[in-house]
């Protein structure tokens, strides 16, 4: 049981991923632009983030680089959601030090098998 | 020897120069003289020093002396010009006899020229003779000129130069080079002969050759003989050499008897010569033996002096007896021995001294010694010293004898043996005290020898073993040892040594009878100086009498312990000074200590700590007095638990009645404390209880008489408690109650009733006439010890709570009343309201279409709005009042509560956003799917709890947490709703809840609402049996808590195959195939179920394996089976895999029925093993729309299912309640899918594209391009992110032409 801070401007997308979750027994928040997202996050740490990588105004790469940076938070797991077939996505992701990425469409079952690897503190990607 | 070592080499070097510098002096004066005395020399002295140097020179340096000699000749040859040849020769030989002679001398004489050996001398002479011969031929050859070889006179005269020369002077310097190296200063005497052998020798010679006329040249040798018995060899030698010299210089002068030679100087220097060497050849020899002789004295002399001093020193005496039997000659200890001097001894007869009793002895061994038939024997005898002291003697005597054999007297020395002989007394003595002691004594004594085993025994000894002495000695006692294989395991007379000299041992003989005599035997070595035993002593002691009473002691300390261990009470031993010696089983059980810690002062450690002190010092001062002890105490166990026992000790008192210990036993009081304890306890409370209490207390006998009133009676019923004792109590009633009172106390006489309250009225004792309310907790008690039954009676007065009650009676029937009243106002009223407000708001609404101006059309919807506020108050208040009239009522039902709570949570999640705040939920898994409750109502409560954190959050967050608490049929659903607002206050929390009453009345002007949420959504909860509570910190946020009892729903499946009441049957047109989706995840059944019926197939869910074959059969069975089964890989319960395996197993083939699996990873050994346990095909999730399409057409053309219509209208149904918000996800999308659709279709249709279009345009290609994959088409997502990112690069102008071409890529041009 873990608690979530999903990322993600497109509003299907989200819920999706809020079903998902909250089905897995997680109890998640979801804020639908960048900045307020990394708000959040500040004022109170998840225990994951989701992250989509291409949202309009700040990114959620911006916001990985920014949680990677702040002290208090840059342990934070990160989970980030990137478009099919984006191969960049992925790499910058990965060199930005997000812990795992999901592309789109995501199997809801890895999803959440992700996720509960990052919550409980084992790592997914690699 | 080395001499190298002695000589260095610069000594060596130093004595060679010094040798050849003088030898070449020598040689230039005998040139010189030769000069004179016509070519031959009269004195050749280079010869003679080189042998006589050479003879006494160390080894090392003569070889170089002998080169340095040939050097100096050379260079002596060179100096003046005398004849060339004649030196030349002279020198050659010279160098070569010299060499000669001093080798052969050496060898011959070994180093040593001894001139008292005449052979040697003689030998030295004839080597003088062969050298100055061989080197004559040399001189005589340099010197012929021209007729013989060589020349004979010549020849002869070097002889007689050389080779007297020769036999004259080495000796004298060889005596004079020993003189010189055993110098030392000479004593007076010998100074004096010196003097006189100058002086003599100068005068004799002087005498001699002063004179020409006589030939007194025999004078010489009296002169040399004279100085060879005064002086010795140095001194004959020097006296030649001063009569030589005193001899030639008169000689050269013409003077002395040499002259009387007829002849020439030849002849008369060969006579000078001849003379010259017979005084050597007499002094020398004469001067050796004289020498010799002395020493030879020297030697003797010391010899005796040696025996002397033996003799004087020797502790014997020695002695020699005359053939008279006389002393002949006694040492000096003869002296010390007897005490008379030797000097007045001697002569004596030697048996003056003795003893009488050995004077016979003596005379009868005498003869035999005279005879010869003894020549030796030893006596031993006693005599009287002078100061008449008798002592013992040794003597031992060897005859002497004449050559012919006749008896000369004995020799032989006497030893004083008085010590010994007392020494041998006293040990025979000693041993014979021993003998008598051991005989006497009572036990068996023996002694041993190494290797001979038991040498002597005593009479007890044989008496304690039962042997006779002949079968104790030597080894014969082994046969007799019982324990004997013991015995020769450890033998006797062993291990032994000087730190351990001595030996126990137990040994076990056979005796006489079956028990056979035990024996202790205590074994003492002694040792010889090197620490070996010599011999044994031992004792030997009968212990059958002891072992056998040690054996009964041992035998009666195990009964008493059996006996002890087996008593329940602890019993324990102490020693005098009270230290635990023993204690029993029941004992360490009752202290609780381990088996070792008792011992000593050990067992204080297990006392109470309370305990101790008294205790240690109560049995202190027991052990002190010596008299009893008793108390009773606690053992604290290591568990913490106590017991209590009663200890009971005595004093032990032997024969002699002296106190040897203590013996005591412990007993278990622990319950009997206890008991007592809580006897106290329960009399104290008791007391303190009817003390205290504001009630009366009574106890009555069945009759109703009382035994016992407390003291509150006086204050309660205005009597004191004595005067009621004794008296009947069940009086003073009133007279409604009375029968009540008497059959309620008569329940209670009877035991059908233990206890019983009854209020009832009765007569006051201070006002007869006036009644109050009492009322009377009775109950029945029996008294254990008698057996009696009483009753106890606790009396209240409840005259005031009676008056309350009718009161509180009269106030509710009032309330009811009003508020009935009240409700169906408002009831009323409401709906008098609701009516013309809906005429307001369809009208409002009806003007909104009617072409008003703006202005206009925004009064209106402000009219609109505010109906609508109007109509949700009036919601509310009809709500509450329904709430309070009793008419709400809850419907429970069947309800999905993720949904519920998910639906109602998206309901705010816009004012959420708008206000930034982060709106989370979380629902516990251990959740049932299905609850039990009213979904209307669970719904309002929490859209008011949601809605009421929204409002009065204006930024951070709000979380909504569904949980489980409590356990089993206990279950609590319990929904925190938490936000970070503003909070209440901690004095306006109570008043949330109540209606119309906001926390804060600047609240409702700030954050509007009729403030009826709350207590709606309270006594909602209560009507569903639960409630709200509520926390909160001002500032900090507040949390409502919704709890409500959890029931699971009886049949879950039952509400999914029903499907809710809200199922909508689709029109069917046309075969569709019917397909059984096996899908564990509702996601996944959402967008399958979304899909499968885009694709034209009609699906139905089955939630896991297990229910998949469950549904075939069950369809199969109702003559409507499915067409195709699509099998998820991994559920619950029962897997793909071994569904599928069951429904091959079941009949179902894969003509009749083909299974498709669903997979997430397409892994090769997955897909093989679908197909080994049955399946036809697979897909990989996340499915695609086309492969259902593929599947459809593959598998619809067969007989399959029922027909469904191809082209109805897709949107999903609900199939079951879970789906109903999913199916929205589908429905968003495709309504996303049209409006991209419509977009393009109008930029298409204008031709060019708006910067307001061509911005929505890439966002809806960018939103389907991230969502189309969820929904089945993949590749239309992919063509339309490629779209969006080349018509970015493109720009709106080239947008129409673009889409044109690729709208197909989106399969949206159909």
């Amino acid at each position: 049981m873990g608690r979530i801070i999903l990322a993600d401007d497109d509003d299907i997308i989200a819920d999706l991923v809020i079903d998902t979750m909250i089905d897995a027994g997680h109890g998640i928040g979801r804020l639908s632009d960048g900045a307020s997202a990394l708000e959040a996050i500040r004022r109170r740490p998840p225990d994951l983030a989701i992250l989509d990588c291409s949202m309009p105004g700040m990114t959620g790469i911006m916001v990985l680089r920014a949680i990677r940076r702040d002290p208090r938070i840059s342990g934070l797991p990160v989970l980030m959601l990137t478009g099919r077939d984006s191969n960049s996505d992925e790499d910058i992701a990965r060199f930005e030090g997000a812990d795992g990425y999901i592309t789109k469409p995501f199997d809801p079952m890895n999803l959440v098998r992700q996720a509960e690897d990052l919550i409980n503190g084992r790592k997914s990607l690699c | 020897m080395d001499q190298s070592a002695q000589h260095p080499p610069a000594k060596a070097v130093g004595i060679a120069i010094a040798v050849a510098s003088i030898y070449a002096l020598v040689l230039w004066l005998c040139f010189e003289t030769t000069e004179t005395l016509a070519h031959i020399p009269a004195v050749w002295l280079p010869s003679a020093l080189v042998v006589g140097v050479f003879v006494r020179l160390p080894r090392s340096t003569r070889l170089m002396s002998a080169a340095a000699c040939a050097v100096g000749s050379m260079i002596t040859v060179g100096i003046d010009g005398f004849d060339p040849g004649l030196r030349h020769g002279l020198a050659i030989a010279t160098v070569f006899e010299a060499l000669l002679v001093a080798t052969a001398l050496i060898r011959i004489c070994n180093d040593r020229l001894v001139f008292a050996d005449l052979s040697m001398l003689m030998r030295f002479a004839g080597l003088c003779l062969l050298g100055s011969t061989l080197s004559g031929i040399i001189v005589g050859a340099a010197l012929s000129d021209g007729g013989a070889l060589v020349h004979f006179r010549v020849w002869i005269s070097w002889m007689v130069a050389d080779g007297l020369g020769m036999f004259i002077w080495s000796p004298t310097i060889m005596v004079a080079i020993d003189a010189w190296n055993n110098r030392r200063r000479p004593t007076r005497k010998e100074a004096v002969n010196w003097l006189w052998l100058v002086i003599g020798s100068a005068a004799g010679a002087s005498a001699i050759f002063a004179q020409t006329h006589y030939p007194f040249l025999f004078l010489a040798s009296p002169i040399v003989v004279i100085a060879a018995f005064r002086t010795g060899i140095p001194g004959t030698v020097a006296s030649i050499a001063i009569i030589t010299t005193v001899a030639v210089i008169f000689t050269y002068l013409g003077h002395g008897p040499i002259m009387l030679v007829h002849g020439d100087f030849t002849d008369k220097v060969i006579a000078m010569k001849v003379f010259l060497a017979s005084n050597v050849f007499i002094g020398l020899p004469v001067a050796a033996s004289i020498a010799k002789l002395n020493s030879v004295k020297e030697r003797l002399r010391a010899s005796r002096d040696l025996n002397q001093s033996i003799l004087d020193n020797v502790d014997e005496i020695v002695y020699k007896m005359d053939r008279n039997g006389r002393w002949e000659y006694l040492n000096p200890a003869w002296e010390r021995i007897t005490g008379y001097t030797v000097k007045e001894s001697l002569g004596w007869k030697t048996t003056k001294l003795l003893h009488d009793v050995d004077l016979l002895e003596s005379s009868s061994s005498y003869p035999g010694i005279v005879s010869g038939e003894v020549t030796e024997t030893v006596l031993h005898q006693r005599f009287f010293t002078k100061q008449g002291e008798c002592r013992h003697i040794e003597v031992t005597v060897r005859r002497l004898a004449d050559e012919d054999g006749t008896f000369a007297g004995t020799i032989g020395n006497i030893r004083d043996v008085s010590e010994r002989v007392a020494q041998q007394r006293a040990l025979a003595e000693s041993e014979n005290r021993f003998r008598r002691m051991a005989d006497a004594s009572p036990i068996g004594i023996f002694r041993g020898e190494p290797g001979v085993g038991i040498n002597y025994v005593n009479r007890n000894f044989a008496k304690t073993l039962g042997l006779t002495e002949e079968q104790s000695l030597g080894t014969a006692w082994l046969a007799a040892l019982r324990n004997r294989e013991e015995f020769e395991n450890d033998p006797p007379f062993q291990g032994f040594s000087p730190d351990r000299p001595i030996r126990r041992r137990v040994l076990h003989f056979n005796g006489h009878d079956e028990e056979g005599i035990w024996v202790e035997v205590v074994n003492s070595a002694e040792f010889d100086e090197f620490g070996n035993p010599v011999g044994f002593i031992g004792a030997v002691i009968d212990i059958t009498e002891q072992r056998r009473a040690t054996q009964r002691l041992i035998e009666s300390e195990r009964r008493f312990q059996a006996l002890a261990n087996l008593a329940p009470a602890g019993i324990f031993r102490t020693d005098a000074s009270g230290n635990c010696n023993y204690v029993n089983d029941a004992w360490l059980r009752l202290a609780g200590l381990g088996p070792d810690e008792w011992q000593g002062d050990g067992w204080v450690q297990a006392l109470h700590p309370g305990d101790i002190e008294r205790v240690a010092a109560d049995w202190s001062d027991a052990v002190k007095k010596r008299k009893n002890y008793r108390d009773e105490f606690r053992w604290l166990h290591t568990d913490g638990t106590t017991r209590w026992v009663d200890t009971i000790g005595r004093p032990e008192i032997d024969e002699d009645g002296n106190i040897v210990g203590f013996i005591g036993v412990n007993i278990d009081i622990t319950d009997r404390r206890r008991a007592e304890a809580e006897v106290a306890e329960r009399d104290r409370q008791l007391m303190l209880l009817a003390a205290n209490a504001t009630d009366a207390v009574f106890r009555m006998d069945l009759d109703g008489r009382c035994t016992y009133a407390s003291p509150s009676t006086r204050e309660l019923l205005g009597v004191s408690p004595a005067t009621l004792i004794g008296e009947n109590l069940l009086t003073r009633f009133h007279p409604d109650d009375e029968d009540r009172v008497f059959l309620a106390f008569d329940e209670l006489a009877r035991g059908a009733a233990q206890r019983l309250i009854i209020a009832y009225r009765s007569e006051s004792f201070e006002r007869p006439g006036e009644y109050r309310w009492l009322e009377a907790n009775c109950g029945a008690v029996r008294d254990p010890d008698t057996g009696l039954f009483e009753v106890l009676a606790s009396i209240r007065d409840i005259s005031k709570t009676k008056a309350l009650e009718a009161e509180l009676l009269d106030a509710r029937h009032r309330a009811e009343e009003a508020v009935e009243a009240k409700s169906a106002f408002l009831a009323n009223m409401s709906h008098e309201i609701r009516t013309p407000m809906n005429g307001v708001i369809g009208f409002t609404e009806l003007l909104l279409d009617a072409g008003l101006t703006d202005e206009q059309n925004r009064h209106v919807m402000l009219i609109a709005e505010s109906g609508r506020a109007m109509m949700r108050l009036l919601n509310d208040i009809l709500d509450m009042s329904k709430i309070e009239s009793g008419q709400m009522r809850i419907v429970n039902e069947a309800v999905e509560l993720r949904p519920l709570v998910r639906s109602a949570t998206r309901l705010m999640e816009p004012v959420a956003r708008a206000k930034n705040v982060d709106l989370s939920i979380r629902i516990d898994t251990a959740i049932p799917k299905f609850i039990e409750c009213d979904q209307l109502r669970l719904r309002q409560i929490i859209l008011n709890l949601i809605g009421n954190a929204a409002k009065f959050t204006e930024k951070g967050w709000i979380e909504v947490n569904a949980a489980v608490e409590g356990e089993n049929n206990k279950c609590v659903l319990r929904i925190d709703i938490r936000d970070s607002g503003v909070g209440i206050a901690p004095d306006k929390i109570d008043t949330v809840f109540q209606q119309f009453a906001q926390a804060d009345s600047t609240i409702a002007r700030r954050f509007g609402g009729t403030g009826l949420g709350l207590p709606i959504s309270a006594q909602l909860a209560r009507l569903m049996g639960g409630d709200i509570t509520v926390q909160s910190q001002l500032g900090a946020g507040t949390v409502f808590t919704l709890r409500i009892p959890l029931r699971a729903a009886v049949s879950e499946s039952e509400c999914e195959v029903e499907g809710g009441p809200n199922r909508v049957e689709p029109i069917e047109h046309k075969a569709r195939l019917r397909v059984l989706v096996a899908e564990d995840h509702d996601i996944n059944q959402t967008l399958i179920t979304a899909m499968a019926k885009r694709a034209g197939m009609d699906p139905v869910i089955a939630r896991n394996g297990a229910e998949a074959v469950a549904m075939v059969t069950a369809a199969a069975e109702a003559g409507t089976p499915y067409a195709l089964v699509l099998m998820d890989m991994q559920m619950p319960e029962v897997d793909g895999l071994e569904a599928t395996r069951r429904l091959r197993a079941g009949g179902f083939d894969a003509e009749t029925l083909p299974i498709v699996a669903l997979t997430a990873n397409a892994y090769a050994e997955d897909i093989a093993a679908c197909l080994e346990a049955g399946m036809q095909a697979h897909l990989s999730k996340p499915v695609r729309l086309r492969d259902l399409q593929e599947l459809a057409s593959r598998y619809g053309t067969g007989e399959g299912g029922p027909a469904v219509d191809m082209s109805a209208d897709v949107e999903p149904v609900a199939a079951t309640p879970a789906a109903a918000p999913k199916q929205s996800l589908a429905a968003r999308f495709d309504q996303r899918r049209e409006e991209l659709i419509e977009l393009i279709a109008k930029v298409i249709r204008e031709g060019h594209a708006s910067g307001q279009d061509f911005d929505k345009l890439t966002t809806l290609l960018h939103q389907y391009a991230g969502t189309a994959g969820f929904f089945g088409q993949a590749e239309q997502g992919t063509a339309a992110a490629a779209l969006e990112m080349d018509l970015k690069a493109a720009g709106p102008d080239a947008a129409p032409a673009m889409l044109i071409e690729r709208r197909g890529d989106l399969d949206i041009a159909a």
